[in-house]
């Protein structure tokens, strides 16, 4: 006779069940959002930095301990790692707006907080209606600045906005040609915007710096990568180049420009300051374009620009800023969660398998408590 | 001094019509400073020449609030001296001929110079090496005769005169300017399997998880 034994309940303790195919390349995104370092994430959960790395590469299938160990640290449901990642967020995809000091791990997690940012829309395409890719492409065969002008004037053009007037809100011309603008990135003054061409169109905005008109200028010049580089590497000196200067020519079309700019006095700084509120572009930004257009020479735009660098404008808010138009899309599709459409923010959480902490650090909302559901009938009492 | 000078040709701000703007509201202000003075009741040349003085100046200062767009008042240390500007060019206006001004007048302010470093200015160079100053000629009998635009050099000679006419018709010519574009926001309709029931009493829990009533 054998003596019955209990079977330990290694399994039975854990909350959840793995059922599917554990995905490396999510472990790396949660990391590299959390700021982890492989060695450090590897201390957090009693492992060997060889074993993470085993893990993201897809060679090693963590214990489901190790998964709950990730989640918790990383601030994901363990169920986060069983899932594929439908639209990943490759290098090749994003560009970059930023000094060169920005460091590559500050890449790393905006990469990795536009793939979760990407997924979060892509979970609320199943529940709303998001306006149709609508980005025309334009690449550059003979790379002039003349090319650019013109790509951006067609771009206008495309999405009607003709070439004659000044865009009052630059996001919003985006937004409805389906780009989405995410305005909030990590906190670092190194990296400006960034944005990524794939299926879901993002442009993310650092608002760190508060200056609105440069807001504006990075919308325009992400959107000049994504009309003139897709499918190409961003980042060289010549890339950067054209995204400013269609940036330029998209907020400021060259013959409405150079008209508004003759009629004043180009050496006083109201007339500039005038331009900027009609033009709703920083006064760098009008300097600039009235010096590639051959409207000031070389010494006044050099005077220009020192006095801009005396006063700090260079680096800081300008005077004078424009009113901005915050983006829309994003913010307006989680809003309408619960409200418009039967999914709260708490269900897309679920979903996503996203802690609270992370839900609001990924999409800048926080998920207020699902309250219990009162019933409408009441029993009676026995 | 040949009368051949434009000024709009040196100055684009100097446009013959600010110009008469001015001159004229300049002459009219001082001529009402003529028409109060009362002698008899003890006034002298002395209260004359500050009551037209400080009208010359409440007119420039009125002129400003109503024209922001092209001209200013150059803050100055001392209150009684009046600088204006013409899309951001420094001016100041001395009764005295125009070959012949009063020697402090050949010098710039300090507001003057504040204002040259605004016109691109920081490293000490002036931009517009030159002054310009409204030189206001009367008659005998005390009224306004003539304004001269002169420019001085920085040695206080005067290099450029231009006698500003009276009264010129104000131009009705606007520059074309293109209208803005205003885009409406981006509105998201719900897929049909998400589109909420008909309203119910109970919904309020529902709103409730948007964190917004």
């Amino acid at each position: 006779m054998t003596k019955a034994t209990t079977p330990i309940p290694v399994q039975s303790e854990l909350l959840w069940e793995p059922r599917q195919v554990f995905w490396g390349a999510r472990l790396q995104i949660a990391r590299e959002f959390k700021e982890h370092t492989q060695k450090m994430l590897a201390d957090k959960v009693s492992a060997s930095p060889a074993l993470v790395s085993l893990c993201e590469a897809g060679i090693k299938n963590p214990s489901s301990d190790l998964v709950q160990a990730f989640g918790e640290v990383l601030g994901f449901e363990p169920e986060f790692f069983y899932h594929e990642v439908e639209d990943m967020f490759h290098e090749e995809q994003c560009s970059f707006r930023h000094r060169r000091s920005a460091r590559e791990h500050e890449k790393a997690k905006i990469r990795a907080h536009a793939t979760l940012i990407g997924m979060v829309i892509g979970r609320l395409k199943s529940f709303l209606k998001f306006p149709v890719q609508n980005i025309p492409h334009f690449p550059l065969s003979r790379r002039t600045a003349s090319e650019v002008e013109e790509a951006a004037e067609a771009c206008r053009k495309h999405w009607n906005l003709g070439i004659d007037g000044p865009i009052m809100q630059i996001g919003r011309a985006f937004e409805h040609a389906g780009v989405i603008i995410v305005p909030h990135l990590v906190k670092t003054t190194k990296i400006d915007a960034f944005s990524r061409c794939g299926p879901t169109a993002v442009i993310f905005l650092n608002k760190t710096i508060h200056s609105e008109s440069r807001w504006n200028f990075d919308i325009a010049h992400e959107g000049g990568h994504l009309v003139m580089h897709p499918g190409i590497e961003t980042g060289s000196i010549e890339t950067e180049r054209e995204a400013d200067r269609f940036a330029s020519a998209f907020l400021m079309p060259r013959k409405a420009f150079s008209r508004d700019f003759s009629v004043g006095d180009a050496a006083d700084w109201r007339h500039i300051f005038a331009l900027k509120r009609r033009w709703q572009a920083s006064a760098g930004a009008i300097i600039r374009r009235a010096y590639d257009l051959g409207l000031i020479d070389a010494v006044r735009y050099r005077k220009a620009y020192k006095h801009m660098s005396f006063h700090k404008w260079t680096v800081s808010r300008e005077p004078e800023e424009p009113a901005f138009q915050e983006p829309e899309i994003l913010s307006g599709a989680l809003m309408s969660l619960g409200n418009r459409v039967k999914t709260t923010l708490d269900d897309l959480r679920q979903q996503l398998h996203f802690k609270p902490e992370t839900f609001r650090e990924v999409t800048g909302v926080v998920v207020p408590p699902a309250k219990l559901k009162l019933s409408p009938v009441i029993s009676f009492s026995r | 001094m040949p009368d051949t000078f434009k000024p709009w040709e040196r100055q684009p701000a100097f446009t013959a019509e600010r110009l008469s703007k001015i001159v004229t509201a300049l002459r009219d202000a001082r001529d009402d400073a003529l028409n109060t003075y009362e002698p008899l009741k003890g006034e002298t040349n002395w209260s004359l020449g500050s009551s037209k003085y400080d009208r010359s100046k409440f007119c420039i200062r009125e002129m400003s609030r109503s024209n922001p767009t092209w001209l200013s008042i150059v803050p100055e240390r001392s209150v009684q001296r009046c600088t204006f500007a013409i899309d951001g060019i420094p001016v100041r206006f001395y009764h005295q001929g125009a070959d012949d001004p009063p020697g402090k007048y050949t010098l710039s302010t300090e507001g003057e110079d504040r204002q040259y470093q605004m016109l691109f200015e920081v490293d000490g160079v002036p931009f517009f090496p030159t002054l310009f100053r409204l030189a206001i000629k009367d008659y005998a009998t005390g009224k306004a005769e003539s304004i001269t635009l002169v420019e001085f050099d920085n040695t206080g000679a005067v290099i450029n005169e231009y006698s500003i006419p009276f009264g010129v018709a104000s131009s009705n010519v606007i520059p074309l300017e293109a209208k803005p574009v205003n885009l409406g926001p981006v509105t998201l309709e719900p897929v049909e399997s998400e589109r909420p029931d008909e309203q119910t009493g109970n919904d309020e829990s529902d709103n409730s998880n948007t964190g917004t009533k």
